[in-house]
């Protein structure tokens, strides 16, 4: 592993000339909410705080044409919307990151049941570059530590970043390939002994934080006796299925397809869908599934903390992120319902 | 990189009506490309029992159970109820429109299972058409010595609802099969099969289990409900009876998240499931 020095005056030549090379986006605050946005000069970063919307956005786009259509006479030409310009985001949070790797489980795994593999998160994934920053100043409502990840977690990583006060530790990890192109010799030094101790005591300071809270793990008992918990029917009763946490959950990927245009020209696209939605499951003939709000609520954490982890090697399907936390407008809290799912038969 | 998104093109080549209330038809497609048909009736790619995703550009895309069988080289039949979106223009859509096809999909019927044995093929209203597949496949000559005898019961609610109208005197009389169709109630007096609900027809008529039998069911929920109780009461072990399930589906490549039934992904890991892998589901479909 090599491990350079930006000083912070030079943070803005660097991203200019990584920004040459790549689509960069980076972290800023805008109308009171942190968000990545293209990099400008002259935008004001904002590393510290938690960005609104994860960075699956960059992987499954809220809404993105996968294929355009034109039928002329009886022919039918279709193209496979465009790949798009190499991507580098600057400043990722590693929850973020570790999701975006949960993700590549379900839609770009080889060993998968299915073979499919889908090629638009898939294609994003190779030309990706995740340039990390290690969250010194965890959020109230973060508990990545409980979920497998943890505040200086470098899955899904090229780099991770380590605020040093004036100057920033880059640390770059050599089994990423990509990692070797953010190398920038003119504007970077080779972080000295004294420097990687001190963002190791950083890193250890961040993770003591969060230390001792319960873990989130998949509940011992089977999936009949989860499924029959009055749990589901209590809390319901609060939850509006309003779908926020499925939107703002970076490891939520449910998607819808839709056909639009007319005549000569159509697209196929998707967007983001959610689990607390009627319409998900409904039927043309009109039975649905999962009719209620328990049903859709039910569905959601079942999904995330015991069908997942049973199907992708015990890995809970939530990085601790804090978001359903902190936005969920009934105060549900997956922590909360993590603890009552492990309690049942204990 | 293969995008599974990507569709075969196919032409609507014939369209029949199925039942007497005309909500049913039979649309017959035909590849554009031959060597896309090719790679569509693969041997072992696609199997009776198998769906795919038929797309009319600009409206949009559903799952269908094939209703043809691979003996049927390059005539893709689906058999579709008119009843959403993308069905109500299907039925209008005259014949040589371009649509799009992506499959087969699915894992269909245990055909390594299913080798040298006894079959009861066992439908009712709609769902009949992966059976006909089934069926379709099992009589050729190049597989009929694959399998035992062959017991045939299907039920429709009136002898107008019957699918396959053509086909089935033809099944009744083939000496392979033992056949029993059924109707809930008879419109005219010159019915001559059996008049009742298929689970009960099953009871009467279905010889008992023995290690020689398996069967395959696809149906209304109901029906499939107290099929099964009829099948465990003749002694099917929960080995030897496969089920068709549906549900809504977007992507029928275990993506899109709705057609789950707790850790079970209908369209990637069905739609066929065996009566025991029924029996570990969620009752959440």
């Amino acid at each position: 592993m090599s491990s350079f020095i930006v000083k912070k005056e030079r943070l803005s030549s660097y991203l200019k000339r990584l920004a040459d090379k790549f689509e960069v986006h980076v972290p800023v605050s805008k109308e009171g909410m942190s968000l990545f946005a293209p990099y400008q000069e002259n935008l004001e970063l904002d590393f510290g705080s938690h960005p609104r919307l994860s960075a699956k956005s960059f992987f499954l786009p809220q809404r993105e044409v996968m294929l355009q259509y034109g039928t002329t006479g009886e022919k039918l030409q279709q193209e496979q919307a465009a790949a798009h310009f190499q991507q580098l985001l600057f400043g990722v949070k590693p929850c973020d990151a570790r999701a975006i790797e949960i993700n590549a489980r379900l839609l770009a795994d080889n060993c998968s049941q299915t073979t499919a593999q889908d090629v638009y998160f898939k294609t994003r994934l190779n030309t990706t570059i995740m340039v990390g920053y290690g969250c010194d100043q965890p959020g109230a409502a973060c508990f990545c530590s409980s979920t497998g990840g943890g505040a200086f977690n470098t899955t899904g990583l090229d780099a991770l970043i380590t605020d040093l006060g004036d100057e920033l530790l880059v640390r770059l990890f050599e089994d990423r390939p990509n990692s070797q192109k953010l190398v920038d010799r003119d504007l970077m030094e080779e972080a000295t002994g004294e420097v990687l101790a001190a963002a190791a005591a950083i890193a250890e300071n961040a993770e003591k934080k969060m230390s001792g809270m319960p873990e989130l793990v998949k509940p011992e008992s089977g999936d009949s006796e989860l499924f029959q918990l009055e749990l589901w029917e209590e809390t319901a009763q609060r939850c509006i299925n309003c779908g926020i946490c499925t939107y703002l959950c970076p490891t939520c990927t449910c998607f819808d397809i839709i056909d639009e245009g007319s005549g000569e020209c159509t697209t196929q696209s998707r967007c983001w869908d959610s689990c607390m939605f009627g319409l998900f499951t409904l039927h043309a003939s009109g039975h649905n599934p999962r009719p209620g709000r328990k049903e859709r609520l039910r569905q959601r954490f079942m999904h995330k903390l015991s069908y997942f982890p049973d199907r992708y090697d015990g890995i809970v399907g939530c990085v601790g992120c804090g978001r359903c936390v902190m936005y969920c407008p009934v105060n549900i809290d997956i922590r909360e319902i993590s603890r009552l799912m492990a309690e049942v038969g204990g | 990189m293969h995008n599974p998104y990507t569709k075969y093109p196919v032409v609507l080549h014939a369209v029949t009506n199925e039942t007497a209330d005309k909500n049913m038809k039979s649309f017959e497609l035909h590849f554009e490309h031959e060597d896309e048909a090719d790679r569509f009736f693969q041997e072992r790619v696609f199997i009776p029992g198998q769906f795919a995703m038929l797309w009319l550009p600009g409206v949009g895309e559903i799952p269908l159970g094939i209703a043809s069988s691979p003996t049927e080289r390059n005539k893709l039949l689906f058999t579709v109820n008119r009843i959403g979106k993308v069905t109500r223009k299907l039925h209008e859509l005259p014949c040589g429109s371009v649509l799009g096809i992506r499959g087969p999909l699915g894992n269909g019927f245990p055909w390594q299972d299913l080798q040298y044995k006894n079959i009861a093929l066992i439908g009712g209203g709609y769902a009949f058409t992966t059976l006909r597949s089934a069926l379709v496949y099992m009589l050729h000559p190049g597989h009929r010595k694959n399998f035992g005898d062959i017991h045939l019961f299907y039920g429709a609610r009136n002898p107008g609802m019957l699918l396959y109208k053509n086909e089935l005197e033809a099944w009744v009389e083939h000496d392979s099969v033992d056949a029993h169709i059924s109707v809930d109630t008879v419109g005219s007096s010159s019915w001559k099969h059996h008049v009742g609900l298929i689970p009960s027809i099953v009871t009467q008529e279905l010889p008992e289990a023995d290690d020689t039998v398996c069967a395959l069911v696809c149906g209304p929920p109901l029906m499939i409900k107290f099929t099964l109780l009829a099948l465990r009461e003749k002694g099917y072990s929960p080995a030897q009876v496969f089920v068709s399930l549906e549900n809504r589906m977007k992507c029928g490549i275990g993506h899109c998240g709705r057609c789950t039934i707790g850790k079970v992904c209908v369209c990637s890991d069905g739609p066929v499931f065996s009566m025991a892998e029924l029996d570990g589901m969620l009752q959440d479909y």
